[in-house]
């Protein structure tokens, strides 16, 4: 997280944040067909291009976003594996029926948020003319509205939970070529939305991190890297519902949320100054230019390649609008980046940099004279700015229109987009934000409704909410650091189990769960052989003082390492852990302390760990290491 | 009026709206035992059971509410769809070749119909415009809607309507035809449209889409721009199929009319030439002809049509073990001519062999075609061959069934001589019969084999 951000009082901002979690599902078989759900590293086996047109929505109006991606007019290649794509993925077979395991696990995870289950299902079609998903839309289901998930002293609102197919995976995105790999493409997801109720960054993290423990605590969802997705909604006041797609971790989030609101805030701060120079929508001036002539040998390499490929070099100066440019809008961006961000997106210029401008000429490749030129035959005042693009011609003249747009957008505010994480809490543009329009029904497969049998099956079988079972690990005394983890671990229940049937700290059950077994399986030992029932016999042995807490890491390790263990107790009888007199114990202390006479030491404490690791091994299991550590001091202090 | 209020709402759900006080389109909060659902009422597809009521909440989700757990409603407004698609002038230019698109049912630009579910077609030239604005580049356009059919019931009325059509819009003087069409039964329409339509001297071009308009990722409107670019432009004047050729949107192919198959039940690259290659290949701006047999566009040439079709005609489609009542049952229901679709080179079972005669012997008119789809029919190799020819049933040589039926139907349409038949149904009109088959003409790639593993991974199919 980052610390250099300025202060904000973000109640007198008017922040607010909603977010979207996407979570996949853990499912043999993807929503839509019967490909095993996974991802592929191998070349692909075939490859086919498509391209996007929008279509009509339902209520027969074209989506804003539709027709910005068409103006983008790429080509799109989906990288097909054989074994993980089928006709359905290549969008040459209707969808098969909707997976019922899915589709079971969506309800649970739906009544476990509160939520009013849907009687009947209606499958929509959601548009999307990046071309992520071949058919162009993402077949999409409301399961379960109007829930909630505690949080401090409050509910957090849930809008609805959608079980959906995911997305291919993007490749590459170069020019007018799109690339995905089809792998990822149907798999089962949940998508939570939640109402704006978080009302500052940390809250957005928070909660974002009490869902998705909920969703990995169901003990039904995928892990792993890109398992899980949010989008995060951001707006202050007087701003506009801004949206950052794919957030990767939730602890991004409080710097992505953070930031974005200081976004919207220099937005605001820039359209009160384009209005206080008398800018209105209406009153707008922009002018194009067409600047080939004079920069024909310009020594700007940008330039240079664009118009040796047979591009052209143009520019578009916007009266009055001098100075804003290089307003800082994030850390490390100014205005400029605005408009940046959306020719690369919509005019596929997305060669870096792709504009200059006159408000930061030193920071360009043109010289002081040749921005002469450019001012003296777009007659640029020193109130105005000039802003050129290079390029293929028709994608300088649409990113000529788009700075045209991203202006008028300029004296309304902040634009409704879609934004994405380029890291360290900074965004760029993505798409325009897409209303309710681009969602309509899907016409390939019927409605399903959900029978009362059904439900009745998921709510009788329903586990613990996630957050009950943190307060009553809570109120057992168990440290947070533990909780956590150990909410989400597939061990949780034995856990429960331990606790409330071997007199132990749970803190230490907690720990040898969440830590130990976990830092074995990292050190590649096969902890998958560790049953519930073994760890429930090692407490019960532990409780009843066979031995100490030192030796489980010991005995746990032992037990993956052998070849042929029947059980944890098996081991446990392998070793001596009688405990060993104060008398004998003193013996071996004293002879080790006599060994290291000859050794110098700072400290007498150092002394003592010095001696401690000697026999620390020898008496393992025997005595605790707090009983050893005050020991060996008492000896030594005689 | 009336019901109107209540689209698609059957008891005891339309009852229910009735006394809430709700009808569709409005926008409503629904208390339900389960919670509190808020949105518009949507019409309820007819398909659909009469339990619950369709709500499209704001954020453009619908979701399903049983009726009965409904406690409360209220109104809070009233939002009518307006089904619309962005209509201009269709932009026209004299230097421009003229085109006319004549529609039987398919889809090329289309809108939602809440009732079915089903899509409803754009069809006037400014719908279209709206919907494919690249039309204006390639053509002018007119258009007329024939019917409004699935491709499966087309029949001899709209056979007959379409070939008459085509022929008035000839000699209107346009330079070139398409015909929108369901892809089902497209091949149909184009065998007999062959048969019925002689000597255009203009490309005569049926299209239609395997992925409805209605999506991002449809076909239609690369399948349109091809047609329209091979009808105004092309110089091939025959009745073609324009279809994908891959399933990637690269370009599509020209299949003649009586060679052409749908081959997938959803592929878009579902037409296929069988037993010869394609006339051409087209995109939206260019026809690259890949053999050189054509007809070409020829203005002076004088249109003919001849619109007999006889329907009492069927095709029977072997399988072992067929009893000899399948036959009899065909003669005894007056039905004039049969095209079997027989095993391997064109056989049948010895007990079908006696009916057979006796139904020659009556005047019925009976082809053999194979089932295999590709190669010939060749009934004197085996003495089953012999023994059926013996029968009088005619091999069809390499016509394929569906052809050789269209081809019967227009046949017996003009005559009830047998020998007239037999020389109408074996002098091809236009490649139904070829001389011979190209080695080029059976190619089905298997999957897996490393060759073509190979030619997967080199382009895009
Ligand atoms: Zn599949």
């Amino acid at each position: 997280m980052r610390k250099d951000l300025p202060p904000v009082d973000f109640e007198k901002l008017g922040f607010k944040c909603g977010l979207e979690i996407h979570q996949q599902l853990d499912t043999e078989k993807k929503l839509f067909c019967h490909c095993p759900v996974g991802l592929r590293h191998d070349p692909p086996d075939a490859t086919i291009l498509r391209h996007m047109r929008p279509t009509l929505s339902e209520l027969g109006e074209y989506d804003g976003t539709a027709l910005m991606e068409f103006k983008t007019k790429k080509q799109v290649i989906y990288q097909l594996n054989r074994g993980s794509t089928c006709t359905y993925e290549m969008d040459d077979t209707p969808p098969f029926e909707i997976n019922q395991q899915a589709l079971d696990i969506a309800i649970e995870l739906a009544m476990l948020l509160h939520c009013s289950i849907v009687d009947e299902i209606h499958i929509s079609r959601k548009q999307y003319l990046d071309g992520s998903i071949p058919t162009g839309f993402q077949r999409t289901v409301v399961v379960g509205v109007e829930g909630w998930v505690p949080y401090k002293d409050r509910k957090i609102r849930i809008v609805q939970i959608c079980l959906e197919e995911d997305a291919c995976r993007e490749i590459s995105d170069i020019g007018h070529t799109i690339t995905f790999k089809a792998d990822r493409l149907s798999t089962p997801l949940v998508e939570v939305i939640t109402y704006p109720d978080m009302l500052n960054p940390d809250e957005a993290m928070e909660v974002n991190e009490i869902i998705g423990r909920m969703l990995k605590a169901s003990g039904k969802v995928r892990r792993g890297i890109g398992s899980v997705r949010q989008d995060v909604n951001v707006s202050i006041n007087g701003g506009t519902r801004v949206e950052i797609k794919g957030v990767a971790k939730t602890g991004y989030v409080r710097d992505l949320t953070y930031i974005e609101a200081l976004r919207q805030k220099a937005l605001l701060d820039i359209r009160d100054t384009i209005k206080s120079r008398g800018i209105s929508r209406k009153s707008l001036v922009l002018t194009k230019h067409d600047l080939t002539s004079i920069l024909s040998s310009t020594e700007s390499l940008s330039i240079r390649t664009a118009l040796n490929s047979g591009g052209s070099v143009k520019c578009a100066k916007l009266t009055g609008f001098a100075g804003l440019l290089k307003y800082p809008v994030q850390p490390g961006k100014t205005f400029s980046s605005e408009f940046a961000g959306r020719i690369r997106v919509i005019a596929c210029l997305d060669k870096m940099p792709n504009i200059f401008h006159s408000d930061a000429q030193d920071e360009s490749e043109l010289t002081q004279d040749e921005w002469t030129q450019i001012k003296e035959i777009t007659d640029c005042k020193l109130t105005d700015v000039v802003i050129v693009v290079w390029g293929a011609d028709d994608d300088v003249e649409t990113a000529l229109e788009e700075i045209k747009f991203r202006a008028l957008d300029a004296i309304r505010g902040v634009p409704n987009e879609t934004r994405q994480d380029i890291g360290n809490g900074i965004t760029d543009f993505e798409r325009i934000l897409p209303g309710p329009d681009r969602m309509y029904p899907d016409t390939d497969l019927p409605p399903i409704p959900i029978s009362k049998e059904r439900l009745d099956r998921i709510e009788s079988n329903l586990p613990e909410r996630s957050w009950d079972t943190e307060q009553r690990w809570r109120e057992l005394g168990i440290r947070d650091d533990i909780i956590k983890p150990l909410v989400i671990s597939d061990r949780k229940n034995v856990f429960d189990r331990i606790i409330s049937t071997c007199e132990v700290d749970p803190n230490e059950v907690g720990a040898v769960i969440t830590q130990t077994i976990k830092s074995l399986r990292r050190k590649g030992f096969n902890t998958s052989r560790i049953t519930d029932n073994d760890l429930v016999d090692l407490f019960a042995a532990y409780s009843n003082k066979k031995f100490t807490r030192e030796a489980i890491p010991m005995l746990l390790t032992e037990f993956c390492k052998s070849s042929n263990p029947k059980d944890i107790a098996d081991i446990i009888g392998k070793h001596d852990f009688s405990p060993v007199s104060e008398d004998q114990l003193r013996i071996i202390i004293n002879d080790e302390i006599a060994k290291t006479s000859e050794k110098h030491f700072a400290t007498d404490s150092q002394r003592a760990e010095y001696v401690m690791g000697r026999i620390r091994q020898q008496l393992l299991g025997k005595v605790s290491g707090k009983d050893l550590r005050s020991a060996i001091e008492k000896q030594l202090l005689q | 009026m009336g019901n109107d209020l209540y689209q698609g709402y059957k008891e005891p759900s339309l009852s229910k709206l009735k006394e809430l006080g709700i009808k569709v389109w409005s926008d409503v909060e629904i208390s339900t035992t389960k919670g509190k659902f808020v949105g518009v009422i949507l019409p309820r597809s007819e398909t659909a059971d009469s339990e619950h009521l369709v709500l499209k909440m704001h954020n453009g989700y619908n979701v399903g509410i049983a009726v009965d757990s409904i406690i409360s409603a209220k109104e809070i407004g009233y939002k009518e769809a307006h089904y619309k698609i962005p209509e201009s002038e269709f932009p026209t230019s004299p230097d421009k070749p003229n085109v006319t698109l004549l529609g039987t049912g398919g889809t090329i630009a289309s809108r939602l119909d809440y009732r079915t579910g089903a899509v409803i077609p754009a069809f006037t030239p400014g719908e279209l415009y709206g919907a494919v604005p690249e039309l204006a580049d390639i053509c002018n356009l007119k258009t007329e809607k024939l019917y409004g059919v699935f491709s499966e019931n087309m029949g001899p009325e709209q056979y007959i309507a379409t070939a008459e059509a085509v022929k008035r819009e000839i000699e209107n003087g346009v330079d070139g035809i398409v015909i929108g069409h369901g892809t089902d039964t497209m091949h149909h329409t184009a065998a007999i449209l062959t048969f019925m339509v002689q000597d255009s001297p203009v490309p005569i071009i049926l299209v239609g889409s395997q992925r409805s308009s209605d999506r991002p990722s449809s076909d239609a409107a690369f399948n349109l721009r091809c047609a329209a670019h091979a009808a105004a432009c092309g110089n091939i004047a025959e009745v073609m199929v324009c279809m994908f050729g891959p399933t990637s949107d690269q370009y599509n192919l020209l299949h003649r009319g009586t060679r052409v198959r749908k081959m997938h039940s959803s592929y878009r690259s579902t037409f296929r030439t069988l037993g010869d290659i394609p006339v051409a290949t087209c995109t939206p701006d260019k026809v690259t002809p890949l053999r050189d047999d054509y007809i070409r566009r020829d203005v002076n040439r004088k249109v003919r049509i001849n619109t007999s079709f006889e329907e009492r005609v069927a095709i029977l489609y072997y399988y072992p073990n067929m009893h000899p009542d399948m036959v009899e049952s065909l003669v005894d229901n007056g039905y004039r001519g049969i095209v079997i679709a027989g095993t391997g080179l064109g056989h049948v079972n010895k007990p079908l062999y006696e009916p057979l005669r006796k139904a020659v012997e009556q005047g019925v008119a009976v082809y053999m075609t194979v089932q295999t789809l590709w190669g010939y029919v060749q009934m004197n190799v085996y003495d089953t061959g012999r023994d059926l020819l013996d029968a009088g049933v005619v091999p069809a040589a390499n016509m394929l069934p569906e052809v050789a039926y269209m081809k019967l139907c227009w046949a017996l349409g003009q005559s009830r001589d047998l020998n007239k038949v037999r020389e109408i149904m074996l002098t091809p009109i236009n490649s139904e019969i070829t001389e011979g088959e190209p080695h080029n003409g059976y190619i089905i790639l298997q999957g897996g084999l490393p060759e073509v593993e190979e030619f997967l991974k080199k382009g895009m199919r």
